[in-house]
Parts: C-alpha cells; structure tokens; sequence
C-alpha cells in the first residue's frame, strides 16, 4: 500500500508537500484508482497527499469567462446531479453517470478520472468534446492547457510530478448547443468502455451546423479527436448524409487494440454506429432521467484523531495508517458485518456510509475517516427494531447466502435517507453497484418496494 | 402442517444484521495468518523451492510445503491430485522443514509430484504471526523451474504424445459410450437431418465471499477446522486422509457460508490449514483476495461438441448423435462425474429409438473444471435443446409441439435402454410454461436496430450422485419431555450455502414429527454433532435429507411410545441404488430419478452492437413437492441470472493456460440493471414417487436451460444461429455481419 500519509491544511501546504516528496508522491482525492494500482502491485509504493479535506475546491461554477468550473474535487457523483452541466454539458453528465459503482462515483473526482489517463476512462471523452482545459500549478507557477493536449500515450499526461490540477473548465453551451456521450460496455453497470463517444453539436437559428465536435474513447492510445468527421458536418444540417459520412470518418480515424474485453476489429466497427448515435442523440437533445439522489454530505472539515463509527469515537492508530477503512473496521474496530468480497471496489459488499454517503470501504485509505462520520451495518438496528429495509429483506427472502447483504443495505438505507419515494429506475441505480450472485436480485428489489410502499 | 408455506429463512435475522460470522470474520486470541505461495505458472517442474531468505523475515513461525504432507494427495472422486507441489530430484522429495518426512519410494504420491500442471497449484503455506509478515515472506521465497510445453486446449491435448498426467493416458480420464438402436439406418431413412458444432468456455462460481478459514484445536484435542465447504464429512475424509490421522481426530464445522454453487465441493483451504495447526498446535486463519479465489478453485468444464439429429417430416425424432468433449484441466476434480452428466443430457428428454454418444473428459495445463450448478447438464442441454429448436424450424413446427410429440413420458425408454423414472412430468412442466407465455405476447419494437424474438427449452436433471454411487444421508434426532415430547433436537450435517436448507430442514422436522417448529432444536453443519448428510450439491440435499429425517423421525416416535426418555433415534437413508453404465453401450439405471425444467425467453437484439437484452424470462419448474415455496422461488430466480450470465456475459479467458480475468472487473457477472426485466417463476409440483413427500429438487434446473432458451430466441429475432457460448456483444454482431436478414 502507500507509504507516509499526509492531510495538508492548505493548497500551499499540499504543493510544498508534493516538491518535498516528488517524484514519489501523489496527489489524492478518492483513491478509487490508487488503492487498486497499490493492492495490485502495479505501482510502487509512494507518499499520499489527501486534498479532500480542503476547502473551496468542490465548487461547480460558471464564471464570468462564461466557462463552466469544475474544483478538483468535483466528484462524479456532484457533476452527475448537477444542474447546471446538465444545462449546459449533458455529454458530461451521461458520462458520470457511466462510471464505475455509485459507490466510487461518490469518492472518485473527475480530475482523478483525467489524470488517471486510461485511454478508456469515461469522463475525459466529454470533457473534450466540450473542449476543456486544464489549470495545473505547482510552487513556480500555474499553467493551462487544452485538454485535448494534456496526454501524451496511454496512462501518461504532461502532468508534472510536482503540479496539482486546480480547475477544469470549458465554455458553457448555449441554447443552440447540445452534447451526447455513450458508452458501449460488457455490462449495464459498471462496465468499462469497450468504446465510448461524446459529441457537440451547434448549430444556427437556420440548423446550419456551426460547430461540431466528436470525441472517441478506447480506440487508440489516448482519448481522441475525430477531426475530419467534424470537418465534413461543419455547413450542414446535419442531416443524414452528413452524420453517416462523419461516422465513417471517425471510424477510420480510430487505432484500436485488442484485449480481453473485444477485438480491435470491433472497436473499430463500432465506432461509427457509437457516432452515429451520439450525434442523432444531441440532434433530438433527448432529455436526462434523474438521478438517484445523492443524501446530503454530513462532512465537517475538522482535523481531529478519532472517527465516529456508529456513534462512537474510535483512534485511526498510526498502526492503522497504511490499512483501508474496510480492514480497520473488521480488523481494529471489530466490526465484520462489513464484508470484503474483492478489494477493488466493484462487488459492493463493503459498502459503509461516510460522511453519509455510500462508499466502498475497501478504497478509501483509513486515515482518512479521522474526523468522519461512518455508519456501518451494524448501525441499522435501533434497539431491538429492524431498520424497514432490513425487515423488508427478511419478509422479502432478499437474503440467501447474505455475503452481499450488509452492503445492498446500506446502499438502500441511504437511498431512503435522501428520498422516501425512490422511482424503480432510482432504486436499480443506488444498488448498481451491489452485487449479488445468489437471488437474482427480483427479492431484494422487491423489499426496496415493500419500504416505499409503507412509506407513501 | 409446516410444509409448503414460506417460512422466513431462519438466518436471515443475523445476516441482516451483519452478526452472521462467516469464515473470514471468525477470530480466536493468539491466532496465526497463513497465504499461499501459488504457482501461476501452467505447467512447469518444480525443481527447488527456497526458503531461506522467507523464513528469515520476522513474525515468520513456519513455512509447509507438500514435503510435510504426510500423503500429498486429494481428491473427491480419485486421488489423483497433489495438495502441494513438492520440489523433487531424481524422484525424491526435498525435505524443506523440520516437518517433511523421510523419504518412501513406495508412496504412489511421487508419480504425479513434483510438477504443476495449473496456475493455481499450492507451493506452499507460509504461516505468521500476522498477514503483513507472510506476504513478505511469500514474496521472497525463490523457486527454480524448468517450463513445460503447455497444452492449452482439448485439440492440442488429444493431438499429442505428451501425457500431462501420469493417471491418464492418451490424456483422457474418462470416456463414455452410448449406442441404442441403429443411428446410421436411421440418419439414412431420416426426412430432416440438423447437424452442427457446438462450444462454451468455462464459467466461475464467483461467490460473493472468497475462500476463508480457521484452524484450531478444540477442547477434545481434535483438529478443527471452520471453512465454507459443501460437505463437512467429505472434507473431514479428505483432510484425515492426506494427515494421515484418524477420522475422529478431524472436525469440521460449516459457519454461514457466502455461496457455493458447487465451487465449494473441492477442497481449498481445509487440507493446508489443518497441517498448520495440527504441527503447531495454534489457531491458524487464511482468507483469500478475490483473486486468489478465482485462481485456486475450479470452473464449469468448457466443452466442444458435434452434433446429429434426424427427424420424420410430421416431427418425430428417429436418431441422435453426440460427440463431446470436456476440459478437465489436469485433475479429476468431479470431471467423470460431470461428464456421465453431461452424456446423460446430451440428447435431451426425448424418446429416441436411436442413439449414438460419446464422450470423453480431456486433460490440458487449463484451470482445472468441476462442479458447477448443472453439473454437465448446462453444456449437454444446451446441444440438445437447440438441436431440437433447430429442428422445429426445419420442420416449420411450434417447438413447444416438437417437445410434446418427442418428450419422455412414463415408460418411455432413455438412451441408457431402462425406463425413465417413473412420475415423469416433462410434458406438464413445458405446458405450465407454455401457457403462462403464450398468455404474454411478444411486444413489437419501432426502433431500426433492434429486433425481438422469443426461445424455448426444456431439461431434465437427475436427483442425487448417479452411476452407481452409494448415496446416503444421516439424521439423528432426540426427544426429550416427560408426559408430551417438549422439545426434539435434530442433528444434520447438510450444508447451507444460502439456498435456504436449514430452513427446510426444520420444516420438514416439524412435519416428520408433527410438533409446532419453535419445539424443533436444529444442531448443525459439525461432523462432531451429525452423521454425513452428503453433500449439498446434484439438487439433491432436500431430497435426502427429507428421507432421513422422515426415518430418524419414525423411529424416534417409536421410541418415544416406548416409553424411552430421552428417545433417540439415528438413521441412515439410503434411497434406490443405481448402476454405472455398460462400457461399450451405455446399458443402465444410472438416475435415481429427475426433475424436469421449461422455459421461455423474450429478447430484443441489437442488430449494429450485438447487445442482446432478456425482456422476460418464464421458468416452469417441477419439484415435485415445494417445501418453502418463497425460498424455491429464490432459487429459481438466482439460478435463472446465473443461467443468464453463462449464455450472455460471463466469458472467462483464459491464454496459454493463464488467466486473464482474474478479477471482478474483468470477470463480469451481471449487475441489477443486466437482469432479465421480467422473471416469472412457475412452480410445478408432481410428487416423485421415489422421494419423501414426494420432493424432486429445483437448485439446477432453471440454469440449465436459459442459454438454448436465449440463443433461440436471438435466432427468431435475427435468422442467425450462434453455437458458442457465451452470446457477447462481439460474437453476435460478428455472427450478424456474417448472415445479416433483415427481416
């Protein structure tokens, strides 16, 4: 795992940190990535400096410049359920919603996510499409680049070991401009793109296209443009001539690789269907279904040693520095309702609550639960009662082999938190992120409308 | 009566509140952590392994390699695997601690030691005061190899002269061969003859909790061990076996167990953990990460297959013939087993006068295959039923209409020359099915790319181990009061893996001995407590289990009018015997007797990506008699997404052996959103005249049969015919391109 954990009071701080400790060192925020990189042996050990705790840089903005602000720590699951980029960078916000678990969604950050740099991440494709830049500083200056100019192969930007990203920015659509992303996956949820694509579209009062841009995931080394195939649209109405012919073009623009999610060969072949679709989606400017709410944050940005579990105060040792919150709950708190079925955030069995919101305790770092709020499994029950969920599941028969069951809970029991009446769509999206291999899930959806049926 | 309503499974209290401890959660003062050293290398000799600079990292206590197994072998039905591989030269083991026995040339281990034929082949058990410390040990430990040609496929093992295991010439464990009739006349005389190649990869179990143990010695000095299994008085045989110890000195004890599916049957971390503890005498606990799970447990057997069936014009169906081929990896594990299954569903639930099958299971350097739910039944239905719906098509017949002309019925004679069990419902399970979907029409769809059609399938699965096995299973029951019997404790071994069967243990206790439930007292899972229930696998559990306590009920009733106070009964239920099958024609009894299995699937393809949507999904299952009806509605639902799974999404890859979706981010198995948006389950129940209240089973059925159901209903929906499993995205749209009908 990391090496020496640090919690930097300012950005100052964290930027004097990361000179101090650079190249071996890296900025954290979620940590959805890293733990995983750690646990695989795929990166070398380092030191973590975690940002989360600093104020300010959560805020979704639209400035005077008339661009739209992402801080660093805008998670996906906040520009997800956004209105304002579901006004104006709808492409973005289908993408967020692609990405991963809601679990991770609501710890890992975009600017994680784009400097990550896998070439089949899911929000840089909007992001360039929407033409975004990045702002990067470090202690002898600040610079931004065009994001389409960030990354330089596969996994690698012109990040510097000693710069932090600061803000993401891109001009805010108007009324005339619409965006779409889709995502081709193996799975409905949690699926990594096999190859994903985001387009904008803008066009005059007449329906001229005026300016059009197509982006391409998992087809070549880096997030790509598909120049030519914006090219040939710009003047037209983007009828269907002009859309087929610039999902040609993306198509034979692309350098995909085989690997064990699909072949090359249909990469590349889907490619212009993925085109295709995404520009008659901006074109129709179909509209968004909402969200699964996400229950408000009970975060308080206070530094103290101890992390309220259920309720009670327990110490985060500085034996337990280098664990993450699922082995210290099970291991150091004694709590192993909490359970571990794959340590890499895509099963959902460790789901706890931080700060109130659902996260796999299995990616977040233990140090940083000190000064948090963590509810787990454990926490449901008051007194003798069941929580409504968990009576449901047992008068439901949701429960069988129950490995997965703490964690389907606490997703739900959030859910409930934040919305009483949760819609059939709202409540498959909150437990997207919980497998279970036992029920087929029929039962535990049903216990989901046993609750919201008693509570209408 | 308690049998038949659904009573709230009895664990579910403590599994949602999180108070259920399973494996890993279990924690005793003083304990040791233990990791294995795996092989990941497919096939290599083991020339050394050393330990010197391992044993040097503090927190270190002892490092076990299979030198300090005192019989280094296993296996569930051959013993024919090595617990660990051992470093030899010359034929002679090196001796790696203080624990490794003397050299014996006449131990028949040697034969097959000293080379690993897999990537999840045990090294060794690195045992430390903590897990930190033995994974640091683990990683310094140097072993010194010579590779091995590796072969990775049935072609390449059966086109060679290298012999991967020294049990198995021309690298085949078992063949089977089945002859009825006359299959070339009547392929000849045949009006209609449907002939194809079929194939699927392996499936993983993917229970949601990996392998977990703890070891210790209990207050009788026994040498205990707390694991998910399937089979506590198997693993109890296996681990006295390889320690070389007495029975009575090994205990198991199942704690709640997070899935099985029939990846549990073989043994993972029971024989290590034992050596562990029975050499130091401390508890010692070992939970493995996801990947270590899928790297150290079997799959389901990818097969190939050819496939004949011929047929009369108005439907009747004269002559089938199936060759296939399994891939065992390079053990045993339960591949004859799997296989006679497999032969034993290969041409479906028909009357067919002639039949030709053969079928062999083919060792290779692939992980190695096993039980999974199905049991042989998934790869052998899937050929058969979709032969058969390819069949309906030529014929321009309703394929409900091919399987009620051609379905077995009581008296009809199987391929094995003996009549079907008697009760046989196949007929009436497809109708219950039929009806209930032909009650909901396919639903048109408007958008260009997509198309919708409807599939169907039927099965068959047998009760119990077959061919001749033994089948038993223990209950022991004692009644205490004075005047009335105020409270009976039922002792049983079986195991719940989470499909409900301690709640219809109890049950079906209450039934046998008619006293309200809250008097029966359930003493379970621990080889200290019961006799052997046998295992928790071939949906047969509540089939026996229900004989034996209806047994150990009876008697202990008797007693009890004897006035014996407490009255104690012990009983062993022993149901038909079967026979194996003849060598050269397959002649034989070998099922105890079926449970039979309908199902419809509605699908909407997508004739550009290839992605295939499940609209609705009917599944009529007979089970002869639902003890707990909501808990066999959960098995059906479970197994039907597990059978979804297999046909759609689940492609486990494996390159040269190695695997390369070793995790769940790469394995996928499918999400709430994936699932089949409609499911309805049709329980059907025609009592089996062979079982305790006339119980079948259910926990197979409803997989077996999805993946033919899904793959004929992608045809009515596309006029394309895809063989191979699973259906990607991929493969579907390749296939589509191919053969595009737009129709």
């Amino acid at each position: 795992m990391w090496r020496d954990y640090f919690e930097p009071a300012s950005l100052e701080n964290a930027l004097d940190l990361l000179a101090a400790h650079a190249p071996e060192a890296r900025i954290v925020a979620g940590a959805t990535d890293l733990i995983v990189e750690f646990d695989r042996g795929t990166r070398a050990p380092c030191a973590l400096i975690d940002i989360t705790r600093l104020p300010g840089l959560d805020a979704i903005t639209l400035g005077d410049d008339g661009c739209v602000h992402l801080g660093p720590l805008v998670t996906h699951s906040a520009a997800a359920s956004s209105e304002l980029c579901a006004q104006h960078a709808r492409a973005l916000v289908q993408a967020c919603r692609e990405v991963g678990a809601p679990q991770i969604r609501n710890r890992a950050t975009i600017a994680g996510n784009l400097i990550t740099a896998s070439p089949a991440n899911d929000t840089i494709t909007p992001l360039m499409a929407l033409d975004a830049t990045v702002t990067l500083r470090s202690r002898s200056g600040t610079r931004t680049l065009p994001l389409a100019k960030f990354y330089t192969g596969v996994r690698r930007t012109l990040l510097q070991p000693d710069e932090i990203l600061i803000d993401i920015a891109f001009p805010a659509l108007g009324a005339h401009a619409h965006s779409a992303y889709l995502k081709l996956g193996l799975r409905r949820a949690q699926a990594i793109s096999v190859v994903n694509c985001a387009v904008m579209l803008a066009r005059n009062d007449a329906g001229v296209v005026t300016d059009a841009r197509i982006a391409l995931g998992a087809v070549a080394p880096t997030i790509m443009r598909a120049y030519d195939a914006e090219g040939v649209l710009l003047g037209t109405h983007a009828d269907e001539a002009a859309i087929t012919r610039a999902a040609e073009l993306a198509g034979a623009a692309t350098s995909p690789i085989s690997d064990v999610r699909a072949s090359a060969d249909y990469r590349r072949d889907m490619t212009p269907v993925l085109v295709r679709r995404a520009l008659t989606a901006a074109l129709h400017n179909e509209p968004l279904v909402a969200p699964a709410p996400i229950p408000a944050s009970t975060a308080q940005h206070i530094h103290t040693a101890a992390c309220a579990v259920n309720g009670h105060n327990f110490a985060v040792a500085e034996s337990a520095e280098h664990k993450t919150l699922l082995r210290w709950l099970r291991e150091d708190c004694d709590l192993t309702g909490t359970k571990e079925g794959c340590a890499e955030g895509e099963c959902g069995a460790c789901t706890v609550l931080l700060d109130g919101h659902p996260v796999m305790a299995c990616l977040v770092p233990a140090p940083r639960a000190r000064g948090a709020q963590v509810r787990t499994i454990e926490s449901l029950e008051q007194g003798d009662a069941l929580h409504p969920l968990q009576q449901a599941f047992v008068d439901c028969a949701a429960v069988q082999c129950g490995y997965c069951t703490p964690g389907l809970l606490m997703s739900g029991a959030a859910l409930f938190d934040s919305e009483p009446q949760p819609s059939d769509a709202q409540i498959r999206e909150a437990i997207s992120g919980n497998l279970c291999r036992c029920t087929g899930y029929y039962r535990i959806l049903e216990a989901f409308e046993q609750v919201r049926g008693a509570r209408g | 009566m308690s049998l038949g309503f659904s009573l709230p499974r009895i664990d579910a209290r403590a599994k949602v509140i999180g108070a259920a401890d399973y494996p890993g959660d279990l924690h005793m003062d003083g304990m040791l952590h233990a990791r294995i050293l795996w092989s990941r290398r497919p096939h290599a000799r083991v020339l050394d392994i050393d330990l010197s600079a391992a044993r040097a990292v503090p927190g270190v206590v002892e490092i076990f390699t299979g030198a300090d197994m005192p019989r280094n072998e296993y296996g569930l039905v051959l013993f024919d695997s090595p617990v660990m591989v051992s470093a030899m030269r010359d034929g002679r083991r090196i001796s790696t601690s203080r624990f490794s026995l003397p050299h014996d040339p006449a131990d028949r281990t040697l034969a097959f030691d000293g080379i690993v034929r897999h990537v999840g082949e045990k090294l060794a058990l690195i045992v430390a005061e903590n897990e930190e410390s033995a994974t640091r040990a683990r990683d310094l430990i140097r072993v010194t190899w010579e590779d091995l040609p590796v072969l990775d496929s049935i072609s390449s093992a059966l086109g060679t002269d290298q012999q991967l295991h020294p049990h198995y010439e021309g690298n085949v464990i078992q063949r089977y061969r089945v002859r009825r009739g006359d299959v070339d006349a009547a392929f000849a005389a045949a009006d209609i003859v449907i002939e194809d190649d079929y194939s699927a990869g392996a499936q993983e179990h993917a229970y949601l909790q990996p392998e977990a143990g703890l070891s210790y010695i209990d207050e009788q000095g026994r040498i205990t061990i707390q694991v998910a299994g399937q089979w506590t008085h198997e693993d109890q045989e296996q681990i006295a076996h390889a320690l070389q110890l007495p029975l009575e000195q090994v205990r198991v004890i199942y704690p709640a167990i997070g899935g099985a599916f029939g990846g549990r049957e073989d043994m993972s971390v029971q024989i290590v953990l034992s050596l562990a503890t029975w050499r130091l005498g401390r508890p010692v606990k070992m939970i493995w990460s996801r990947e270590e799970s899928i790297l150290g447990h079997h799959k389901r057997h990818p097969f190939v297959a050819h496939a004949r069936l011929g047929a009369t014009r108005d439907g009747r169906i004269v002559a089938a013939q199936v060759t296939m081929h399994t891939d065992a990896g390079p053990y045993n594990y339960t591949s004859n087993k799997v296989l006679g299954n497999a032969t034993s569903t290969c041409t479906g639930p028909y009357d067919i006068p002639n039949v030709a099958i053969d079928t062999a299971a083919v060792v290779t350097n692939n992980p190695p295959s096993g039980a999974f739910r199905g049991f042989g039944a998934p790869q052998g239905l899937f050929v058969a039923e979709t032969q058969v719906n390819k069949l309906a098509v030529a014929l321009g017949m309703d394929p409900v209409e091919v399987r009620r002309i051609n379905g077995w019925r009581d008296g009809t004679i199987t391929a094995f020359a003996t009549p079907v069990p008697a009760g046989c419902s196949l007929v009436k399970t497809i109708d219950a099915c039929a009806a209930e979907t032909l009650a909901l029409p396919l639903s048109p769809t408007s958008a260009p790319e997509l198309r919708r059609g409807r599939g169907w399938a039927a099965g068959h699965k047998n009760i119990g181990f077959s061919f001749g096995f033994p089948e038993r299973s223990e209950a022991t029951i004692e009644l205490h009061g004075a005047a009335e019997i105020e409270r009976a404790v039922v002792s049983l071994a079986g195991a719940d893996c989470g499909q409900g069967a301690h709640t219809a243990f109890l049950q079906m206790a209450a039934a046998a001995l008619d006293l309200p439930l809250k008097k029966i007292q359930l003493q379970l899972s621990d080889t200290a407590t019961s006799g052997s229930s046998g295992s928790a696998s071939a949906s047969r559990l509540t089939y026996m289990t229900a004989g034996a306590i209806d047994g150990a009920a009876r008697e202990a009733l008797a007693a009890w009018g004897r006035e014996e106070r407490p009255a104690h009964a012990h009983f062993v239920y022993r149901p038909r015997r079967t026979t194996k099958i003849d060598p050269e024609t397959g002649a034989g009894d070998p099922n105890i007797t079926y449970a039979y299995v309908a199902e419809s699937a509605d699908v909407e393809v997508d004739i550009e990506t290839g992605h295939v949507r499940v609209l609705n999904l009917i599944c009529a299952d007979d089970v002869g008699r639902a003890v707990n009806p909501q808990q066999i509605i959960g098995q059906i639902e479970g197994a039907v997404v597990q059978g979804y799974g297999y046909a759609l999404l689940e492609n486990f890859v494996t390159t040269g052996g190695v695997i390369r979706t070793g995790h769940l981010s790469t394995y996928l198995i499918p999400s709430v959103l994936d699932v089949p948006e409609r499911m309805h389950s049709i329980i059907v129940e025609t009592p089996d005249p062979s079982g305790t209240y006339g119980i079948r089973g259910v926990a197979e059925l409803p997989l077996m049969i999805v993946a033919p159901a899904i793959v004929a209903a992608v045809y009515d929906a596309t006029g394309v015919w895809i063989n191979d499993l699973p259906l990607t995205p991929e493969r579907v749209a390749r296939a589509l391109r191919k053969d595009v009908t737009h129709s």
